[in-house]
């Protein structure tokens, strides 16, 4: 992976993105919204059913069809915006890659990797606990400056690989790191 | 005279055709454009468009039925 304005001897260390959980958890909700027509359509039978209206059997295929499609559009975006959102950490700097939306996208270097002050990560709730996800934490030398990677896959091993070019970027520590993906 | 009950429908059908359009549009824009960053899009752009084609095809039985 490259990105147009990288310099000459600038590599990937590590891509850091959302751990699959997060999807998931957008994946249960999308599911569950594809019932709702399940549920709504034998109430408004019954409604109906009082009444000397009947309602033809395509009906109820239709809108179910109409609701899977559109839950269908639905979840390719939160795929897209999911997937899109990444961090990529080269040997020089941090780079953020910020999808919002469809048109809202937004690629900045955070910063150079000799700002760095401290790289913290935090593991929060049960779940991010138990399948190892959480926050990667970026303090710069200007005191209110902070970056936080929400829900991170593996943040322990970015936070190490962050330190590490680091202290390469620093010439406290000689040698190489590979290419890496998380996600 | 007898009213045709799939009329209903009709509108709401071009309604799903409109959203397919513009998520569609959106999606696979972003797909392609960025395609050589996330290598899962050129799975996910096969899958999309066949649950679309799918999902557009059971609209039309739906209303073939109706």
């Amino acid at each position: 992976m490259r990105l147009k304005d990288f310099k000459p001897d600038e590599h990937v260390l590590v891509v850091a993105r959302h751990h699959w959980f997060v999807f998931f958890r957008d994946v249960i909700g999308i599911a569950l919204l594809f019932f709702v027509p399940f549920f709504a359509l034998p109430i408004l039978e019954l409604f109906v059913g009082a009444s000397s209206i009947t309602i033809p059997a395509g009906f109820g295929f239709f809108f179910a069809s109409f609701w899977a499609l559109i839950l269908w559009q639905m979840l390719f975006a939160r795929w897209t915006d999911f997937y899109f959102d990444i961090w990529i950490v080269t040997n020089w700097r941090i780079i953020d890659i910020d999808q919002k939306g469809f048109f809202n996208r937004d690629v900045a270097t955070l910063l150079n990797l000799d700002k760095i002050q401290d790289v913290a990560t935090q593991l929060s709730s049960v779940i991010g606990n138990l399948l190892g996800f959480g926050d990667i934490q970026i303090q710069t030398a200007a005191s209110h400056r902070e970056f936080i990677f929400k829900e991170a896959a593996n943040p322990q091993e970015v936070e190490r690989i962050i330190r590490r070019a680091q202290e390469e970027r620093l010439g406290l520590r000689p040698g190489g790191t590979g290419a890496v993906s998380h996600g | 005279m007898s009213f045709d009950v799939a009329l209903i429908l009709w509108p709401f059908f071009w309604l799903g055709i409109v959203a397919v359009f513009f998520y569609g549009f959106s999606l696979v824009y972003h797909w392609v454009r960025f395609g050589t960053l996330y290598p899962l899009v050129w799975i996910a752009l096969p899958l999309y468009a066949v649950g679309t084609i799918i999902f557009i095809g059971a609209m039309l039985t739906g209303i073939a039925t109706a």
